[in-house]
C-alpha cells in the first residue's frame, strides 16, 4: 500500500513546482550575463509512513528566490498530501498543494518597497508581530504592501496587509491592518521608537458567508519603545495601548495595554539579565510579546512551558549566569507570572551547570523546578537533565543525554518521564542516533517508545535524514507558540537541500 | 489523465531537472547583501563587513542548543583567522520573545564576534534558513563558498578548511595551531 500512496503523493507533490521553477529560472538563468544577479533556493520534504495508522503523508516545501539589480522576486510553494482525511499530522485540517506566498520586491538606496506577501514586526512585538514557525505551522504572513525607507538616522517603516486565522473548519477570521512605524536615535546611548497599528477583523463562515456574530471588530494599537545602553547596563522597554470597539454590538468593546521591560548587566563576564511583564487584555491574533518564561535547551523542560495569558498577567524573570574558573560556567534563575488581581498563576527557578572534565570530555547538567496554578491546584514539574560529549581516539565524538521528569498533576496523578539519547558522529557526514522515551503515566497507551535515527549529508548542503521506530511526540514550543506533535510508529524519511 | 496533461507533466518535470542540474553545476551562489543592527543598536551591511575579507554568517538562537554547542568552535576558527580579516556574523533569529537575553548569553559565554539581531528572521528568509544552526562561509566577493544547516562536531573541521582555503598564502598572523586546518 505504501509504495503506492508515496508514487501518488511524489507525484502530486511534483507536478506544480516546475511551472514556478521553470519561470524564475527563465529570468535567472538567462541573466547570468550580469553580476548582480543571484537566485537561491531550497527544498524540503518529509515523508512519514505510519503503520500505527496504515497511513501516510507527504509535505514538501519549495522556495525560491531571485534577483537582478535593485529587483527581487520570490515564491513559496507548499504540497501537504494525506493517504487518509483523518491522519493529519501537522493539523492543519485537508491537504494542501498551493503556492503558500509569493512577492515582488524593489531595492534602491535606503528605500525598498514589497508587494505581495511579508512579515513585519515592530518594536517586541506588542503593536504587531507577522512571523511564520514552519515546525509549528503557525503563518500570519500579511499580503499587501511593505514600504520602508532610511532617512538620514531615522527608519521609517509603513505597511498594510490582510491574513487569515483559521478558526474551525468553516470559519476564517480575516484580519486586515495598517501600521508604521518610526525609529530613531537620539543620542548616542539611547534609540526611542514609536508605532501605530490600525487593525480589523472580519469573521466569514467556509461559503464567504459574513458570520453574524461579532463579525466585525476594529480597534487601533498606538506603542513607544526605547532601547538604552550605559556601560555595563542595557536597558529596554515598550509600553503599549489598544482601544477597540464593535459597530456591530457596542457591549464587546476592548481597552487594554503592554508593558514589557528588560535589562542587562554585565560585570565582566558574569552577567545578570530581568525582565518585566506586564499584560491587560491585550490578546490579538497579531501581537507576541515577550513571555517573561525561559524557553529550555532540553526536551522534557520546554515541553512543560508555560503559555502566558496575554488578557491578564503580570510577572517578572531574573537570571544570573557566570563562568566558574577556566572550564565551567553556571546559569540560575527564576520567572514568576501572576493574575492582576494577585493570583499566582505560575513559579519557576532554574539552574544549569557546565563543565569540561577535559579537552574531550563536556558536560552538562541542568535541573529546573515548576508549578502552574490553576483554581487553587497546582501542576508541578520537577526536571533533571544530563549531557555528556565525548571525543573518542579515532578522533569520532559521541553524545549521550539523560531527562527525567517527576510530575504531580491533580488530574492524572504523579508519574515519571525519562528520555535517554545517544548519538554517535563518525566524522564522515553521517550521524547515528537512538533516541528512548518511557513513562510511568497510567493515561498513556504506551509506556515505552523508541526511535533510530540515520542522518547523511549526501552533497554539500543536501541531508537526507531516516527515522524508524515510535515517536512519542509532546508538547512542542518555540517562540512562546506550542502546539501538540502527535504520536508516531513508523518510518519516515527528510530530505533537505539548498541550492 | 489526458495525453496533453501528461506530457505537460513531463515537460514540466524535465524543466526542474535541467534548473536543478544547472544549479548543481554552477554551485556557486552569490549571498544576498543585508544590514541589521548590532547588540549596541548600530547597523552593520555585509557588503561592508566583505570589504575587509571573508565572512561567516552564523544562524542562532538562544533557544537551539546545537548552535551553543557550536560556538567555541565558531570561535576558535575566528580567532586563528581574525589577522587576516575574517569576520563572523552570528545572526540571532530570537524574536521579540527572548531577543532580550541574547546579549547576556553572548558576554557570559566570552564570544568576539560580531552578533547581529534579526528578530523578524528577513535575513534568515534571505538564506533560506529552515532549521538552526546554519552556517555559511561568503568570500570577499560575495559567494557563499561553504554552507551547512544543523550541528556535527565535523563541521568546523570543514569549515576550517575552507576557510584555509580563501587564505592560499597563508595568515602568517594567525596564532600558533593556525594552519592546522589544512591538514
Amino acid at each position: 500500500m505504501l509504495p503506492r500512496v508515496g508514487r501518488k503523493l511524489v507525484s502530486r507533490c511534483w507536478s506544480a513546482p516546475p511551472l514556478i521553477v521553470a519561470a524564475l529560472s527563465v529570468a535567472a538563468q538567462s541573466a547570468c550575463a550580469y553580476d548582480d544577479v543571484w537566485a537561491s533556493g531550497a527544498l524540503t520534504s518529509d515523508y512519514r509512513a505510519d503503520t500505527g495508522r496504515e497511513a501516510s503523508a507527504f509535505d514538501c516545501r519549495l522556495e525560491i528566490d531571485a534577483g537582478v539589480g535593485p529587483l527581487g522576486v520570490g515564491v513559496v510553494y507548499r504540497a501537504y498530501q494525506l493517504s487518509d482525511p483523518g491522519y493529519d499530522p501537522a493539523d492543519i485540517g485537508a491537504s494542501v498543494s498551493e503556492i503558500k506566498r509569493r512577492y515582488a520586491e524593489l531595492a534602491h538606496g535606503a528605500l525598498s518597497a514589497r508587494a505581495g506577501h511579508f512579515f513585519s514586526t515592530f518594536g517586541h512585538g506588542l503593536t504587531l508581530r507577522s512571523y511564520e514557525d514552519v515546525d509549528l505551522e503557525h503563518d500570519t504572513a500579511l499580503d499587501g504592501l511593505l514600504a520602508e525607507a532610511r532617512l538620514g538616522d531615522v527608519d521609517v517603516v509603513g505597511l498594510s496587509g490582510v491574513t487569515t486565522e483559521p478558526l474551525s473548519a468553516v470559519r476564517d477570521r480575516e484580519h486586515t491592518v495598517g501600521g508604521a512605524q518610526v525609529r530613531a536615535p537620539l543620542l548616542g546611548w539611547l534609540t526611542a521608537g514609536a508605532s501605530a497599528v490600525r487593525r480589523s477583523r472580519l469573521d466569514r463562515l467556509e461559503e464567504g458567508a459574513v458570520a453574524e456574530v461579532d463579525a466585525r471588530f476594529e480597534e487601533s494599537a498606538f506603542g513607544v519603545e526605547m532601547d538604552a545602553w550605559a556601560g555595563p547596563l542595557t536597558l529596554t522597554a515598550e509600553y503599549a495601548r489598544r482601544s477597540g470597539e464593535n459597530p456591530a454590538d457596542d457591549l464587546d468593546s476592548m481597552n487594554g495595554h503592554g508593558f514589557y521591560g528588560a535589562s542587562t548587566l554585565e560585570l565582566g563576564r558574569f552577567t545578570l539579565f530581568g525582565e518585566f511583564k506586564d499584560y491587560e487584555d491585550f490578546d490579538h491574533y497579531l501581537v507576541n510579546p515577550p513571555t517573561c518564561v525561559r524557553e529550555h535547551l532540553w526536551t522534557l523542560m520546554n515541553r512543560a512551558t508555560y503559555e502566558i495569558d496575554l488578557d491578564d498577567e503580570r510577572g517578572f524573570l531574573v537570571e544570573g549566569s557566570t563562568p566558574l574558573g577556566e572550564s565551567s560556567h553556571m546559569t540560575g534563575g527564576a520567572s514568576e507570572a501572576r493574575l492582576h488581581d494577585g493570583t499566582l498563576s505560575h513559579w519557576e527557578m532554574f539552574t544549569k551547570l557546565e563543565h569540561y572534565l577535559s579537552d574531550d570530555v563536556g558536560t552538562r547538567l541542568g535541573a529546573s523546578w515548576s508549578r502552574e496554578y490553576d483554581r487553587g491546584k497546582f501542576v508541578e514539574h520537577m526536571i533533571g537533565a544530563f549531557d555528556v560529549d565525548v571525543e573518542l581516539k579515532s578522533g569520532d565524538m559521541a553524545e549521550l543525554s539523560f531527562e527525567g521528569q517527576l510530575v504531580d498533576d491533580p488530574a492524572t496523578g504523579e508519574y515519571e518521564d525519562y528520555i535517554a539519547a545517544l548519538t554517535f558522529y563518525p566524522g564522515t557526514g553521517i550521524t547515528f542516533s537512538v533516541l528512548v522515551e518511557a513513562t510511568t503515566s497510567e493515561a498513556s497507551d504506551r509506556d515505552v517508545w523508541s526511535v533510530a535515527q540515520v542522518r547523511a549529508l549526501v552533497q554539500d548542503d543536501t541531508e537526507v535524514t531516516v527515522s524508524l521506530g515510535t515517536e512519542r511526540g509532546g508538547k512542542k514550543c518555540s517562540g512562546g507558540v506550542c502546539y501538540v506533535e502527535p504520536e508516531f510508529e513508523g518510518i519516515r524519511l527528510k530530505l533537505a537541500t539548498f541550492f | 489523465m489526458t495525453h496533453a496533461g501528461r506530457a505537460f507533466r513531463l515537460a514540466a518535470l524535465a524543466g526542474l531537472i535541467i534548473l536543478a542540474a544547472s544549479f548543481a553545476l554552477s554551485a556557486k551562489t552569490k549571498a544576498p547583501d543585508f544590514a541589521l543592527p548590532n547588540l549596541e543598536g548600530q547597523e552593520m551591511k555585509l557588503s561592508e563587513v566583505l570589504a575587509g575579507g571573508p565572512v561567516i554568517v552564523d544562524f542562532w538562537a538562544t533557544w537551539c542548543k546545537p548552535c551553543i554547542k557550536a560556538f567555541p568552535e565558531l570561535q576558535e576558527i575566528l580567532n586563528r583567522y581574525s589577522s587576516c580579516g575574517l569576520r563572523v556574523l552570528a545572526v540571532s533569529i530570537d524574536g521579540p520573545r527572548s531577543s532580550s537575553r541574547v546579549k547576556s548569553l553572548i558576554a557570559s559565554k566570552g564570544n568576539t564576534f560580531d552578533v547581529l539581531l534579526d528578530p523578524s528572521q528577513k535575513v534568515a528568509r534571505k538564506f533560506h534558513v529552515t532549521s538552526v544552526p546554519r552556517t555559511v562561509l561568503i568570500d570577499r566577493d560575495g559567494t557563499v563558498v561553504y554552507a551547512v544547516t544543523g550541528y556535527r562536531p565535523t563541521n568546523h573541521k570543514q569549515l576550517a578548511a575552507a576557510v584555509s582555503g580563501l587564505f592560499p598564502e597563508g595568515c602568517p598572523d594567525a596564532p600558533e595551531g593556525g594552519e592546522e586546518a589544512r591538514e
